[in-house]
């Protein structure tokens, strides 16, 4: 027997509804990550060394 | 009709109370709703007391950036290391049993307990010395009644916490509901009185009261602060993240609540810190303020202090609950226990306690920047954010995560190191860099400790976890 076996009929529920929606969370776009990547990492260290 | 009652817009409410996973169908915040949930966690007391300790030691246009530049950096890398929370629906300490093990979760969750309720004594002294400046400014007090008045105040504000705490989520929703207003009002009341009272030119003209010998260490510092009240929010971003429905929102939401506008709010309280050269937001309200409206703002922001309490302590009794001796006791008593540790500090050591609170900004970054390094090998890096949410929920010898006797003594190895090398660039409680650290100061402590736990584990895992057919890595 597989241990998971053991976990509960309504958790073992969940947790499959939560496995098959999970592709479906990832909705950034690589250009939405790179435009926080560089407003935190580049632009803000900018403007704080030009204030420094 | 039943179905209704659960599903009222908010999600299942019901999925929302139990650690087990929240499928995304079943989440409602988007990122507009999910930012507001991010800015009214953020915006607490806290943002006027940690932009203040910055401005005791940084000019105006330095505080600015360093507010910003901080809290945004820390967010977004925190952010990065549990995002499985978003993905699958999973309370944090659920998805840490990944890396750290079935059982060696408890490690973070002592960490997080322990940080939670030394922040929280902190606001609670800051409560406490509200109290005092009100009472003292109605009815002026003699120097040896204060101290009695600050420690009777702080063990009232104790109480009070706990008694609140135990209404549970419904509790800190309707005190936030009061207090996020009333933060916003005693913010953009200073804000004004700053610029019309003070003026903008005193403001970047005014030298900082207790400034660093070198002005690039207090910048530097400054911005590692920030860094580290931004790793605070690690061990709270899953229980938030888990509601939003997509990771769009999720990166975004806190971005913009714990990151911009908490910096925005940060620079309100570390302008007022820089005129009046304290940390203590009592200390300058009825300066600014003028008497009738300083002891309105301060009256608020008593009450703001226990909605920031209370919402610190429930997460740290739910995190108490990952111990199985916990676990079956009552929810009072879990209560009751978080409160001791702050009762006693509060009543014995405030004044001692309250001004190292710049230490217990540098601990965060201490404690948890490994643990986001660790996450980030694990979760993002070696697992490429597959994880087997089934062997997360079982206990038995069997589960991928069962590691050694049920913990990961690679995570916890490589932890303390991390704690180690994060001391080798900054000691948080003197808040003096090393001398012999190895990179030059520009790199701060948070950044590298983040890559050395990260490359360490990775390092360790493929020598010995993966090898010894541990952990489940493909």
């Amino acid at each position: 027997m597989n241990d998971t076996d053991t976990l509960d009929p309504e958790l073992l529920k969940q947790i499959e509804e939560s496995e098959c929606d999970a592709g479906r969370t990832e909705t950034i776009t690589l250009s939405e990550a790179i435009i926080l990547f560089v407003i935190t990492f580049v632009i803000f260290p900018l403007l704080g060394y030009l204030s420094y | 009709m039943q179905k209704e009652l659960k599903d009222n817009g908010l999600g299942n409410v019901e999925e929302q109370m139990t650690t087990n996973p929240i499928a995304a169908r079943h989440r409602r915040f988007n990122l507009i709703d999910f930012a507001f949930l991010c800015t009214s966690f953020a915006i607490a007391s806290w943002c006027l007391l940690t932009g203040g300790v910055l401005g005791t030691f940084l000019p105006a246009n330095h505080l600015m950036s360093a507010c910003i530049i901080g809290v945004c950096m820390g967010t977004v890398i925190a952010c990065f290391s549990v995002q499985g929370c978003t993905k699958y629906g999973l309370d944090q300490y659920v998805l840490l049993r990944a890396p750290f093990g079935i059982n060696g979760v408890r490690f973070p969750v002592t960490l997080t307990i322990v940080i939670g309720l030394g922040w929280n004594t902190i606001i609670l002294i800051m409560l406490a010395s509200g109290c005092v400046t009100i009472v003292d400014a109605i009815y002026p007090l003699d120097e040896s009644t204060k101290p009695i008045l600050l420690r009777v105040f702080g063990f009232l504000g104790v109480l009070i916490t706990f008694l609140i705490s135990q209404t549970g989520p419904l509790g800190m929703k309707i005190l936030t509901r009061i207090t996020t207003p009333l933060l916003l009002f005693i913010m953009f009341v200073m804000f004004y009185m700053l610029f019309t009272k003070v003026g903008i030119d005193k403001i970047f003209s005014t030298a900082p009261g207790s400034p660093w010998l070198d002005p690039k260490i207090s910048y530097f510092l400054g911005i590692e602060l920030l860094f580290g009240l931004a790793m605070g929010w690690w061990p709270f971003l899953g229980a938030l993240g888990r509601l939003a429905n997509n990771n769009r929102a999720y990166y975004w939401g806190f971005w913009i609540g714990n990151g911009v506008i908490f910096g925005l709010m940060a620079i309100v309280g570390g302008i007022s810190g820089l005129i009046f050269n304290t940390f203590n937001p009592p200390d300058w309200m009825i300066p600014l303020g003028g008497f009738f409206l300083g002891l309105v703002c301060l009256g608020f922001l008593a009450l703001a202090n226990i909605s920031s309490t209370v919402i610190q302590v429930y997460p740290c009794a739910m995190a108490s609950k990952q111990f199985d001796s916990m676990s079956s006791k009552s929810w009072r008593f879990l209560l009751f226990l978080c409160c001791i540790p702050m009762a006693l500090v509060a009543t014995i050591i405030p004044e001692l306690y309250y001004e190292h609170c710049p230490s217990i900004l540098a601990f965060c970054a201490t404690f948890f920047a490994p643990m986001c390094g660790i996450c980030i090998a694990d979760l993002v890096f070696l697992r490429k954010k597959e994880i087997d949410v089934k062997s997360l929920y079982c206990k038995a010898k069997g589960s991928k995560f069962y590691y050694w006797k049920g913990i990961n003594w690679i995570a916890i190895f490589t932890s303390v190191a991390g704690f180690l090398f994060y001391l080798w660039f900054l000691n948080p409680i003197t808040l003096e860099y090393g001398e012999t650290s190895p990179f030059p100061i520009l790199l701060n402590a948070t950044v590298p400790t983040v890559a050395f736990t990260c490359v360490l584990y990775t390092v360790l895992t493929k020598l010995i976890t993966i090898p010894a057919k541990k952990g489940g890595f493909k």
